[in-house]
């Protein structure tokens, strides 16, 4: 058997052709007297221990990791005086002096702090947990673990609402279960995903829509995931940080850490959560205008008619009444209740040497604020001889099961084995909404303005639109395993496969004799019942190999290589089908009379490697450069490998002997990166395909044909963003101030555009012009982010903290390729512009001319040229929230402010009231302001036509959170509970908008929101929900 | 040599083999959804291809996908005297003065393309993988493609007729699509190549026999476009005066566009002496050309030309009613054109009247007495005999061509029914969305 140090030497030189480029070669300590170093990392608030702390003598290529006990071990330390090194997620670093006695040991027992000072804090990358200061991007870092329990969070999405520059979660409709956006640095593709990618312990998690979706409202995979089981989430923004994730990682990444488990006894964790969760907004009434027809003559003919203000104003009717109804808040038709949250939970971590375990269990219902009125269950009841359906009476229901066992095995004192898995199930109803005329908003919306045989609906009863069912079923589970070995002290290697499953069941169905009565309302003709359904399967795989080795190559200048590999495969199976004209009883489409059924495969596959050397001068000044090479499935035949370089700077400057001393300022941080990364187009848009159809070639018969469906691109590659960074981190008073401000701006090149082709080619089908995906245009975002903590009192009896956060960013379209677009008003793209902007022709004027006090088409004046009107992104946010801590912060109270500004909506609620349903106040009411009156009155011109007026500014303040946390004396909760600790909690959320722009219902009530494309319009989403909420937290 | 030091040894490899691995094996993905091309390299791929062939030609000549789109018979008929726009939106065809961004000439222009090139494909599929094991199969081969040459020759016949000169026509490469940009003699060239081959390639069989009568006339038509009537006429020598050979239409699929836009929606109607110089397509009531008065009801009627509500055709009574592109009918017309080019009075009415036994009621011609009134009783017969079929465009450019008619004498002319006057438009343009054509800039010349 051969010895370590001959062990060592072969081994050096198998690693050695790996790390050649960089002359990685350790360095030795032959002939120099050598001692042990040996002790404990804990953690310094509760002495817990800390596995998996790196421990290093500084200057020297020799340290270990901590056991699961927190013990370490180094040897062949140099004798003498040594600085060791600590680091661990989550903790501050820490330096400490040791005298080691030539062939004898020392003792260095070291505690760690929770990291408050954010240079001190280890991040995750892709190459693995570095010390944030050695990392030349800003990176944000959102502690979930302590905020979960304090803050009113439904859905990881609203841990970072508001809490980072740069980042925008956009609000998904107001039902429970719905799923927001987030933008991180603004939108950078057209036509591809704008959101992060999502890393959970090492392998990505999938967060596209759900494919099986029959709910009506936007549900994003990312929304399966429970908050309660995250530890900690980093935020890495762009291109410059995140190059090598490669193929994906364009949008920015967020890495996510899920709790693992300590050693020691069981320390079990449980929690109660109950709430109130409500709708808060104010709708406003329908109206209708009532007159007399006027002849050519201007006389009064026939009797009462209904006559709107422009038809007034051309004197075509003459109005003399107004009648107004509100379906939202009439008792036969409220439809909105305040309905119960419930969420508890049990989780346990402990463990010993060998091995750690993290368990926790949890359950959460809710139940949306919509209800059938009492009025229409009796009405209901009366009609069918029966009750309505609970699922009528209550259609949107959320039921969440979440299961999570992380478990790190210890197999040798250098070799770990962590294996993370999460289990979920939800099921979610909602009721029938979305663009469905038959749906609950638009029957309201379009109300007539009076009480009509429906209530002042449109035209159905709100509790046979409550009678559509829509369901979405997910069984999702999550699975990695991670092989950490460490065979030497310079040498980390790791080997991660894992998976992410979610298996989809989504339905839409109403039963014979529910539903909606008129036409077809989405499939079934009138109520004879049907069903839409979806199952589906999509499964990502994750294979990541990766070392790293560090090397002192001088007493100041210290080395770290890194390189990896990984490959992903992506795939989803669907079937789907459909029956119409069901028969009593039936709730599947086995019996219906028309059925039909598809099948859908999609698989991806993509593999790439990297390579970084970091070097680290003096400890203070860290240089790296990086590059990134991709290959995927969905880049077309000639499509050659994607190359994403990285390089970075940051330079601790304050630690400068020479740096001034400044009043005041403890540490100054200058740093700037640059870096590539991409998205990847769709699976077969590369792809050249037929499409099958029937023809008729005078056999008895159509015959089935095949002709031409897509061109496909041979040549088709990434979208490819660009981004250069730069900023500095700014330490004052003690610790007591802490500043970081970016400068960024990105690039994306080659963005995807679906390009016309000449008709000519003949490679469409029907009357389109047949168009190909090419790499055309690019897009530009700059901007610039700024984050302040401050700790303004730190006393015993109160304290008070600010955390604040903004951002300012200017996105265009710089190129498109000198190919033609689309010219139509609405949300579009045009170079020179922002994406997605809100574009028509504008209302350059009016007055009333005539003096009649009604604005007529003449009386408007609207030029041809369609006219930018704004950004529907926000081109500013800022979130600040301020926490007062009492009595040793036994008492806290938590605010937390949201801004957004600079951006317009398509308030087209109120324009489809305007123009196409005409109940609106602007065109029913003589009285209406003169402005409001332009605006309708354009929107319903047949020669002047514009929605220009309905472009409105959407800038918004608002009152993101507020919670109230009481943490019991220890003397009590351990009498009494028998617990370590207790805490009550009461938080709310949407508390409302101390300042809006907005002139309609809700600034955040978006039908726009998306993965992909863009815009920012309102007409069938409800406003964002509101939450009341209690909670519990005893840790025993 | 350890187990960690072989693990780490490994590692290394299979990072490095990772990535220089072949990426046929590491990216194989399956897309069972997307036919791909190869997936069609087989004979009943091109069976499917040659399908598809004839129903994108029967989309470009005369039909339409779900009452959205137009075939050619509808386009071509509504910028002459044959249809009228009975809905609002298309009156700029109606009334000769094109809008190129807009329907039908946007959907007809896109079958243009579909057709064409979706023929070259199925040809080429069809001479590849067709079985011709045996002698049959060879046949039954030679017809097929031979079938689809005969076919691509009325496209080009029909695209020289109805456009304007220096059109795109694509090679159907679809890894590098590319167009040739054809005057209106090059197109009668192309034509005139494919009848050839079309010729050339079909056999012996009884199969064949329809489709060399359909060569024939074809060969004939682009003749007597080309003022060459001799050719012409000898061309049609043999084809039986009661050949028909139809292109077929599907109430589900590619349905009969005349009979879905004007007898289903109601949105064109056939016209009565439109523009002044227009044919008498209903008050004749010839039986070439039935017509009914539509009732009220749904869809909503409009009002027509005299106010009342619009007539629609009887000629196509059904979605699925076929279209006759090559007659016999036809072959005795290009007869008697060419006798009265020589002035041989007696045959041009033999043939004229020939024709007219095709159908019952139609009661023999007699000689009008002047070579004008000759000339007109000539195209009023082609004007009736083939309604809605895509002939009359050429015939009335044929008028202005060949037989030096001014183009306001025989294009409807003057005051336009619906408001303002007619433009002077006299063939159709390819639509707007042929622009992102790098090599078209635009019609090189729109004269007759």
């Amino acid at each position: 058997m051969p010895s370590t140090g001959s062990r060592s030497r072969t081994v050096r030189l198998m690693v050695v052709p790996l790390l050649v480029v960089l002359g990685m070669v350790p360095t030795g300590l032959s002939g120099q007297a050598t001692g042990r170093i040996r002790g404990r990392v804990t953690d310094a608030d509760d002495r817990s221990a800390l596995p998996a702390a790196q421990v290093s003598v500084v200057n020297t290529s020799i340290g270990a990791l901590t056991g699961a006990t927190g013990q370490y071990v180094i040897t062949g330390a140099p004798a003498g005086t040594v600085t060791v090194r600590v680091r661990r997620i989550g903790y501050t670093s820490i330096t400490q002096e040791v005298v080691v006695p030539a062939g004898g040991e020392v003792v260095a027992d070291i505690a760690l702090t929770r990291a408050t000072t954010q240079l001190s804090e280890v991040i995750t990358t892709a190459t693995g947990d570095v010390e944030k200061k050695s990392f030349g991007n800003v990176v944000a870092t959102i502690n979930a673990d302590s905020l979960v329990g304090r803050a009113p969070i439904t859905t990881v999405n609203e841990l970072l609402q508001a809490r980072t520059a740069g980042v925008q979660v956009i609000q998904g409709t107001g039902q429970t279960g719905a799923s927001s956006s987030i933008r991180i640095r603004g939108a950078s593709s057209l036509s591809l995903t704008n959101e992060p990618l999502i890393i959970v312990d090492g392998i990505r998690f999938d967060n596209a829509p759900s494919s099986s979706n029959f709910t009506s409202i936007r549900v994003n995979r990312f929304s399966t995931f429970n908050p309660d089981e995250i530890e900690s989430l980093d935020i890495i923004k762009g291109p410059s940080a995140a190059a090598l994730y490669g193929t994906a990682a364009a949008n920015g990444v967020i890495v996510i850490r899920t709790k693992k488990g300590k050693i020691g006894a069981p320390r079990w964790n449980a929690f109660a959560e109950g709430g109130v969760v409500s709708q808060p907004a104010d709708f406003t009434a329908n109206y209708q205008g009532w007159g007399t027809n006027l002849n050519a003559a201007g006389q009064r003919v026939g009797g009462p008619v209904q006559c709107k203000v422009f038809a007034a104003a051309r004197k075509a009717c003459e109005l003399d009444s107004l009648t107004s109804y509100n379906p939202w808040t009439a008792a036969e038709t409220n439809p909105f209740q305040s309905q119960p949250r419930y969420t508890g939970g049990l989780q346990v971590s402990g463990g010993s040497d060998q091995l750690r375990y993290f368990l926790s269990g949890e359950h959460q219902s809710e139940v949306g604020p919509y209800t059938m009125p009492d009025f229409e269950i009796a009405r209901i009841t009366k009609q069918r001889g029966s009750r309505p359906l609970d699922r009528e009476i209550n259609p949107n229901e959320l039921a969440m099961n979440a299961m999570r066992g992380n478990f790190s095995v210890s197999i040798k004192p250098n070799l770990t084995l962590d294996v993370n898995s999460g289990y979920i199930r939800r099921n979610l109803y909602t009721a029938f909404e979305g663009t469905f005329f038959a749906g609950m908003t638009f029957q309201y919306l379009t109300g007539p303005g009076f009480k009509n045989a429906t209530n002042g609906l449109q035209r159905e009863f709100v509790g046979d639109v409550f009678g559509v069912e829509g369901q979405l079923r997910d069984d999702r589970f999550t699975t990695s395993s991670s092989l950490n070995w460490q065979p030497f002290n310079w040498l980390t290697a790791r080997a991660v496969a894992g998976l992410d499953q979610n298996n989809s069941f989504g339905y839409r169905q109403q039963l014979k004799g529910q539903g909606p009565r008129v036409g077809i309302s989405w499939g079934p003709i009138s109520n004879e019942g049907g069903k839409d359904y979806d199952r589906s399967n999509n499964t990502r795989y994750t294979f990541d190999l990766g070392a790293t080795a560090t090397h002192d190559l001088t007493s100041q200048i210290n080395l770290r290589t890194s390189v990896g590999a990984q490959r992903f495969f992506d795939a989803e199976y669907r079937s789907q089908g459909r029956g119409y004209g069901l028969p009593p009883g039936a709730s599947t489409p086995n019996s219906a009379r028309q059925r039909e059924s598809w099948e859908f495969t999609t698989e991806e596959a993509t593999y790439g490697a990297f390579i970084e050397e970091a070097v680290a001068w003096r400890d203070r000044l860290f240089v790296s450069g990086a590059v990134r090479t991709d290959q995927t499935s969905a880049f077309g035949r000639n499509a050659k490998r994607t190359i994403y370089p990285r390089a970075a700077v940051s330079y601790v400057i304050s630690d400068e002997g020479w740096f001034p001393s400044l009043p005041g300022v403890d540490r100054l941080r200058l740093r700037s990166a640059y870096g590539k990364a991409g998205v990847q187009p769709s699976t077969i848009a590369a792809l050249q395909f037929l499409g099958a159809a029937a023809f008729p070639t005078g056999a008895a018969a159509d015959e089935p044909g095949l002709r031409l469906a897509s061109i496909g691109n041979q040549n088709l590659k990434p979208e490819v963003t660009t981004e250069y960074e730069g900023g500095l981190d700014l330490g004052l008073l003690n610790g007591r101030l802490n500043i970081e401000a970016t400068m960024f701006r990105k690039l994306s090149r080659d963005a995807l555009f679906n390009r016309p082709l000449p008709p000519s080619y003949g490679t469409a089908i029907g009357s389109g012009s047949p168009t190909q995906w090419e790499n055309l245009a690019a897009v530009e975002n700059k901007g610039t982010e700024l984050t302040i903590d401050a700790i303004l009192v730190r006393r015993r009896m109160l304290s008070l903290s600010v955390h604040a956060n903004g951002s300012l960013l200017k996105n265009k379209l710089v190129d498109a390729g000198n190919v033609p677009l689309p010219t139509a008003p609405g949300a579009r793209n045009e170079v020179g512009y922002p994406l997605f902007g809100l574009w028509d022709r504008k209302i350059a004027g009016f007055s009333d001319k005539n003096g009649d006090g009604l604005i007529g088409d003449d009386e408007i004046d609207v030029p041809r040229p369609l006219t930018y009107r704004g950004s529907s992104l926000p081109q500013r946010e800022a979130g600040i929230s301020a926490t007062v801590g009492l009595f040793n912060n036994a008492l806290q109270v938590s605010a937390l402010m949201d801004y957004r500004g600079d951006f317009y909506k398509r308030w087209q609620y109120e324009e489809w009231r305007c123009q196409s349903s005409g109940n609106c106040v602007a065109v029913n009411d003589p009285n209406a302001p003169l402005a409001d009156q332009a605006a309708a009155t354009a929107a319903n011109s047949s020669s002047k036509r514009t929605v220009w007026g309905y472009y409105v500014p959407n800038d918004f303040l608002k009152f993101r959170e507020m919670s109230v946390n009481y943490t019991l004396p220890a003397h009590l909760t351990s009498r009494w509970l028998r617990s370590r600790t207790a805490s009550i909690n009461i938080a709310a959320r949407n508390l409302g908008y101390p300042w809006s722009k907005y002139p309609g219902i809700d600034p955040e009530s978006n039908n726009a929101v998306a993965n992909n494309g863009g815009g920012n319009s309102e007409l069938t989403a409800q406003p964002p929900l509101r939450y009341i909420i209690s909670r519990v937290n005893i840790q025993f | 040599m350890t187990h960690s030091t072989h693990f780490m040894t490994y590692a290394a490899l299979a990072m490095l083999g990772l990535a220089a691995c072949s990426t046929s094996e590491l990216l194989n993905v399956q897309t069972p959804d997307q036919i791909t091309p190869d997936k069609a390299s087989s004979a009943v791929g091109a069976a499917a291809l040659r399908a598809s062939a004839i129903g994108n030609f029967a989309a470009f000549y005369g039909g339409d996908y779900g009452g959205s789109f137009h075939g050619l018979s509808i386009t071509s008929g509504m910028l002459t005297d044959e249809i009228e726009s009975a809905r609002g939106g298309t009156e700029h065809l109606d009334s000769r003065a094109q809008n190129e961004a807009v329907q039908p000439l946007n959907t007809t222009w896109a079958f243009v393309g579909q057709s064409t090139t979706q023929t070259i494909r199925a040809i080429k599929a069809l001479k590849e993988f067709a079985a011709e094991g045996t002698a049959t199969e060879k046949a039954t081969k030679a017809t097929q493609v031979g079938h689809l040459y005969a076919l691509q020759g009325f496209a080009y016949t029909l695209l020289a007729e109805n456009y304007c000169s220096g059109i795109p026509v694509a090679n159907a490469d679809d890894l590098n699509p590319k167009t040739a940009v054809l005057t209106t003699a090059q197109m009668y060239g192309r034509a005139t190549a494919y009848f050839d081959t079309a010729a050339a390639t079909l056999g012996t069989t009884a199969s064949d026999v329809p489709f060399r009568s359909v060569v024939a006339v074809g060969r004939a038509r682009v003749l007597v476009d080309l003022a060459r009537y001799d050719e012409a006429a000898a061309a049609v020598a043999g084809v039986p005066t009661s050949f028909v050979f139809n292109i077929s239409y599907s109430t589900t699929s590619v349905v009969n566009a005349i009979y879905d836009w004007m007898n289903g929606t109601l949105n064109y109607a056939p016209a009565d002496k439109e523009g002044g110089n227009g044919m008498d397509f209903i008050s004749a009531r010839d039986p070439r050309v039935t017509v009914i008065r539509n009732a009220a009801g749904a869809p909503t009627p409009r009002a027509g030309q005299d106010g009342a509500i619009h007539f629609t055709q009887t000629v196509f009574p059904t979605g699925s009613t076929p279209m006759a592109l090559a007659t016999g009918v036809e072959a005795r017309l290009i007869e008697a054109e060419a006798a009265l080019q020589k002035n041989d009075v007696t045959t041009y009415l033999a043939k004229l009247n020939e024709a007219r036994t095709a159908l019952a009621g139609l009661a023999p011609l007699t000689d009008p007495g002047s070579q004008t009134a000759r000339e007109n009783l000539l195209f009023r017969e082609r004007a009736f005999w083939f309604w809605g079929t895509a002939h009359r465009l050429g015939d009335l450019r044929r008028l202005v061509r060949n037989y030096k008619r001014g183009a306001e004498t025989v294009y409807p002319s003057g005051p336009y029914y619906k408001g303002g006057s007619y433009g002077t438009d006299l063939v159709l343009i390819p639509a707007q969305a042929e622009k992102n054509n790098p090599d078209f800039k635009g019609c090189a010349n729109t004269a007759a």
